[in-house]
């Protein structure tokens, strides 16, 4: 089995923590995140190509811009998961402020795009072309009914391993 | 007489012009030849840059081999400030490739400093010890002869228990477990998800408190702690259960150091496979022995069973030497008693015996020249185990006495 990092970011109350305890095997209390900043959980899955990998999620507090201490935490990452608020316009343009801020930080690696709150009504606009291209897949979710959430980690755990 | 045409005439001198030069350059080949060829080749030589170098490269070297040490010294001289420039900007550049390079020299280094600075303070701690004296001391002072380390190595040993419950090899940049130890059955937190933990705190420490690349080297959680030993690609993390000794550290920095020597490049290019680290299991396996507990003590041959009964023995010793100096002190106080009745003229004490506890003195007494109630009192005050047996007679001078009644 290999282990790879990946990373959960978007803006505050997006339903980042939600979507992880909706999958996830351990997890750890969530007051890590209001006094460390991240929470960490793992989560073992099957590729589709038959690898058996180990997913470190670091669940990174809520924040509409990456802090110093932040921009530590996604160090080393193979991917990660940029989420927004379909209910929300705001915490999509966040969303794409944090993708590029991730690039300067690490380079390109895989991401998935989830706007979350699929069970709400959408307010926010379909995500720049420019952004949807630059994803490796675009989903949406609701971490209330568990909709779509297993796909998300299984997408990105696929292109990961993809390299 | 027919004018020559001129396009002819100019015709004929091109040729003949031609035929000069060709001739020319047939007698320079002759008389010249090898010295013309030599000097293009010198012309393409300083012309061509690569060929410059190759020369500039033989001559340079051949020269610094044949300095003498004077000519030596000098070229160190110039040569000095454009190497610390160098050395300067590749720092400035590239810290991380320094670091690297200086880091086996440097931190051996440290770990000397550190352990003089130990050793020097254990003897302090030593001649502090040294004043006091309990019967564990005693103990431990024979056991440091006897086994020749200080007196003040031997007491924190024995007081400071302690055991290495697990320990973590976790990769500097993404927090990635590398490879896991635990001494600990039953199930534990998920060693993956723990070992991020670590990186994550470590980090968060780092970036809320230190400016500059001040490392986290231990954390307390209740009766645990927490050592971090800091590599250019790894972290060592060992959780302890207890008191290690002062160079608990310094043996975990050793190991990672030994770590980092034998598997540099996987640990560098590291993915997250940790079977590609699973030789160094043995080397991490090690630290889980570092513990001085019942173990050890038993291995010098102190048990449990043997320490209590050397105890009970030293009891019953005590308990002995006490009751001979209180026989010994109540012996002289009765001496003493006798002693002084014995300076009465109308009192002569001549046996002292002890029966169940109680001593009987035995002698004779003028009862016209004291009575043994009031000397007992006077001579002997509070003093319930003394019993006075004298025979009432009268003196008649000193030394000699007729018995007048039976006690």
């Amino acid at each position: 089995m290999i282990t790879k990092k990946i990373c959960i970011i978007g803006d505050f109350a997006v339903g980042k923590t939600s979507l992880i305890n909706r999958f996830v095997d351990n997890h750890f209390s969530e007051e890590y995140l209001t006094t460390v900043g991240v929470k960490l959980d793992t989560k073992e899955l099957v590729t589709s190509t038959g690898t058996d990998i180990k997913l470190v999620i670091w669940d990174i507090a809520g924040a509409d811009e990456l802090t110093t201490a932040k921009r530590s935490y996604i160090d080393g990452a193979s991917g990660y998961i940029l989420v927004y608020d379909i209910s929300r316009p705001k915490t999509l343009v966040s969303a794409t402020n944090l993708q590029g801020s991730v690039v300067e930080e690490i380079g390109s690696v895989p991401f998935v795009l989830v706007g979350n709150k699929n069970d709400l009504e959408a307010k926010a606009p379909e995500p720049d072309a420019d952004l949807i291209d630059k994803s490796c897949h675009q989903l949406k979710t609701s971490a209330l009914t568990g909709d779509g959430v297993a796909d998300v980690f299984q997408a990105l755990a696929e292109a990961v391993v993809a390299g | 007489m027919k004018n020559p045409d001129p396009k002819t005439s100019a015709a004929l001198i091109t040729d003949s012009k031609q035929q000069n030069d060709s001739d020319l350059e047939t007698l320079q080949k002759l008389l010249v030849g090898i010295d013309r060829e030599q000097a293009q080749d010198v012309f393409a030589r300083v012309q061509q840059l690569d060929r410059r170098s190759d020369d500039i490269y033989e001559v340079l070297v051949d020269a610094v081999s044949k300095l003498n040490p004077d000519e030596q010294s000098k070229v160190m001289e110039h040569l000095s400030s454009v190497a610390a420039t160098s050395l300067k900007t590749s720092i400035r550049n590239d810290p991380d490739n320094v670091t690297e390079i200086v880091y086996p020299i440097m931190l051996p280094a440290i770990r000397q400093a550190v352990a003089d600075s130990m050793r020097s303070a254990l003897e302090r701690i030593d001649n502090m010890f040294k004043s006091k004296l309990s019967p564990q001391s005693i103990k431990w002072r024979i056991e440091a002869q006897r086994s020749g380390v200080s007196y003040a190595e031997v007491l924190l040993r024995n007081t400071m228990h302690y055991g290495v419950e697990q320990a973590f090899l976790i990769d500097k940049k993404s927090g990635l477990l590398m490879q896991h130890v635990s001494a600990l059955s039953g199930s534990q937190k998920d060693e993956d998800a723990v070992s991020a933990m670590f990186l994550a705190i470590e980090r968060f420490v780092k970036d809320s408190f230190s400016e500059d690349d001040d490392a986290l080297q231990r954390v307390t959680i209740g009766e645990r702690l927490v050592y971090l030993a800091h590599g250019p690609h790894a972290l060592l993390a060992c959780v302890v259960k207890g008191t290690p000794p002062a160079d608990f550290l310094e043996n975990v920095q050793s190991t990672l150091e030994t770590i980092h020597a034998a598997e540099p490049d996987t640990l560098k290019e590291f993915s997250g496979d940790r079977d590609t680290l699973a030789s160094i299991n043995p080397v991490m396996s090690e630290l889980l022995e570092l513990d001085f507990d019942e173990k050890e003590e038993a291995s010098d041959g102190f048990s449990d069973k043997a320490t209590i009964g050397m105890q009970l023995a030293a009891i019953a010793g005590l308990l002995l030497l006490s009751y001979l100096w209180f026989q010994g002190m109540q012996g002289k106080r009765v001496d003493q008693y006798m002693h002084e009745l014995n300076s009465n003229q109308h009192i002569q004490v001549y046996n002292a015996e002890k029966r169940g506890g109680i001593w009987e003195l035995k002698g004779i007494i003028d009862p016209s020249g004291a009575t043994p109630a009031g000397i007992a009192h006077s001579a002997f005050v509070n003093e319930p185990k003394v019993v006075l047996q004298l025979t009432p007679v009268r003196f008649l001078n000193a030394g000699t006495a007729d018995v007048a009644d039976s006690n």
